[in-house]
């Protein structure tokens, strides 16, 4: 059914050998976590208001929401955008893009447990979340958080769901290529595994794809933005077209990490045939495009808070102007377009992948300012009740505690991308590429397990 | 604002945000092939990894509310 050239046997390649670099790479991504997880029970220990630059709610002044809960909206942000595209691979048949679907898949699952973790690491322990599900009937009505862990655990749960889902046959085929000490793992995956499920499991995959592509717009364009909207409304909190904006930040950053991952996945086991430098030139024009998008609503921010806008959104669109953080993004973005029409228009000057990586971490860092920036900055000027009431105007600056918790989000995340790579093929395998695949004499003893 | 019992918070929820999965759901039941078995076995996965997100938390929350005064 596919123009997509996929050598099975390379795709299995990183489950069955394991390369001196992988090994160093674990090492120190190992390091990274283990320097997180002491940051984490030093901050458990001397409770988070006092190891960070966090302000407590009505107590010590300052703002209530740092570095955490702006990286809770990028992780949310890279999810979304992530599952998007394996979704739309599904929905609307692009299988050209079917190489770099899984790691898109991947990515999603694992940004919407940094989401998750950021929340854990705003409000300290993880208790606290538990208690917030247990008392979600009562506090939905008022608590964001309450909004924010429905709409994590619903995603998590779907996506989890259609990853598993689209495992099942294609384990149960390759399962006698696969590492023998994570048989029990597959065994779950491929529970009471039927060929005659495939059919039907492929029609509940599709419709499950087209609920989590309806469901971008409405959470990260919506639930996330209202989320922030409706809290006091807060200035730069609202407008008409905070949504949209999100979204498409959102989907920025989403794409960038996309990007990157797929072009370490590429050199690191040679798949440059598989997933061809034409996958890396369309996802260059509509990263370019969405990049211009980011510009535009930014502009939106600017022009409508700086000619006669109300005071309270006045001074803060004052004060963000004076903010280098503010240049910084702007610097950013308008770098990173620049370049990106540069490889569109003159390819042969300006395509190359190193380049278009380091603009895609360009931009993924550049909205990540931007959504801290959003989260701080409506609360370094509580101008609205009763917000007013609770604390007095603030300052914030991350705490070298807070950076660690946080930069070690990615780390966690790149560990949880160097486990997945050595549990299941990070592309996926189609019927006709399986039967390559078929049992051998010497390999067939664990057939069947 | 008095806290309502049925507030428009759950309407949006309920309402907007979960129709994609309504019609998902739908689209499993009302969709051929037939197959009741694997549309258990999907809401079978779903429970499971609801039970683990919350378990999780429970056993981890706990653990560490129990090691540390914060």
């Amino acid at each position: 059914m596919s123009g997509v050239e996929i050598d099975p046997e390379r795709v299995l390649k990183p489950l069955q050998n394991t390369s001196r670099e992988y090994y160093i790479l674990l090492g120190l991504f190992t390091l990274a976590l283990l320097l997180f997880l002491e940051a984490w029970v030093h901050q458990i220990t001397y409770g988070v208001g006092a190891v960070t630059g966090i302000g407590d709610w009505g107590i010590s002044g300052g703002v209530p929401w740092g570095l955490y809960i702006g990286g809770f909206v990028w992780w949310i942000g890279v999810a979304h955008g992530g599952i998007a595209i394996s979704a739309a691979v599904r929905v609307i048949n692009l299988d050209k893009y079917r190489p770099i679907a899984r790691i898109a898949e991947v990515l999603t699952v694992l940004a919407l447990a940094m989401a998750a973790l950021n929340i854990v690491l705003s409000m300290g322990r993880p208790d606290r979340i538990f208690n917030t599900i247990v008392q979600w009937p009562f506090t939905v009505h008022h608590s964001p958080l309450a909004w924010d862990i429905a709409v994590i655990s619903l995603y998590l749960v779907l996506t989890l769901t259609y990853m598993t889902l689209s495992l099942r046959s294609e384990i149960s085929a390759v399962r006698h290529r696969l590492p023998k000490w994570l048989a029990p793992l597959y065994a779950l995956i491929t529970l009471g595994y039927n060929p005659d499920e495939d059919e039907k499991i492929d029609q509940i995959l599709w419709w499950l794809a087209v609920a989590i592509l309806a469901l971008v717009p409405l959470l990260s364009g919506g639930v996330v933005p209202w989320l922030f909207s409706l809290i006091a409304a807060q200035p730069g909190w609202y407008g008409a077209a905070a949504g949209a904006a999100m979204l498409t930040e959102s989907i920025t950053s989403a794409l960038a990490l996309v990007l990157i991952m797929t072009v370490v996945f590429r050199q690191a086991y040679g798949w440059q045939d598989m997933i061809e430098d034409d996958i890396l030139r369309d996802l260059t024009i509509v990263l370019a495009f969405l990049a211009l998008g980011t510009i535009w609503f930014t502009m939106h921010d600017v022009l409508t808070g700086y000619y006669i806008a109300p005071v309270n959104i006045g001074a803060l669109t004052a004060g963000m102007l004076e903010l280098n953080f503010f240049w910084i993004a702007i610097g950013g973005l308008v770098l990173s377009v620049v370049l990106l029409f540069g490889m569109i228009g003159w390819p042969k000057w300006f395509f190359n992948t190193p380049l278009l990586v380091g603009v895609s971490a360009l931009l993924a860092i550049t909205i990540l300012n931007k959504k801290v920036m959003f989260v701080v900055e409506g609360l370094m000027y509580p101008t609205q009740p009763p917000l007013t009431n609770l604390y007095p105007t603030g300052v914030y600056s991350p705490t070298l505690v807070e950076w660690i918790l946080f930069l070690g989000t990615i780390m966690l995340a790149g560990f949880g991308f160097l486990v997945i790579t050595k549990v299941i093929p990070m592309i996926e395998l189609e019927k006709e590429e399986r039967e390559l695949l078929k049992p051998t004499a010497e390999t067939d003893g664990t057939e069947g397990e | 604002m008095a806290h309502e019992t049925i507030h428009i918070g759950l309407y949006v929820i309920f309402g907007i945000i979960m129709l994609p999965v309504y019609v998902m759901v739908l689209g499993w039941f009302l969709g051929k092939p037939r197959d009741f078995r694997s549309i258990a076995l999907t809401f079978g996965y779903m429970l499971v990894f609801v039970g683990a997100l919350v378990i999780g938390l429970f056993v981890i929350g706990t653990t560490i509310s129990v090691l540390t005064p914060y």
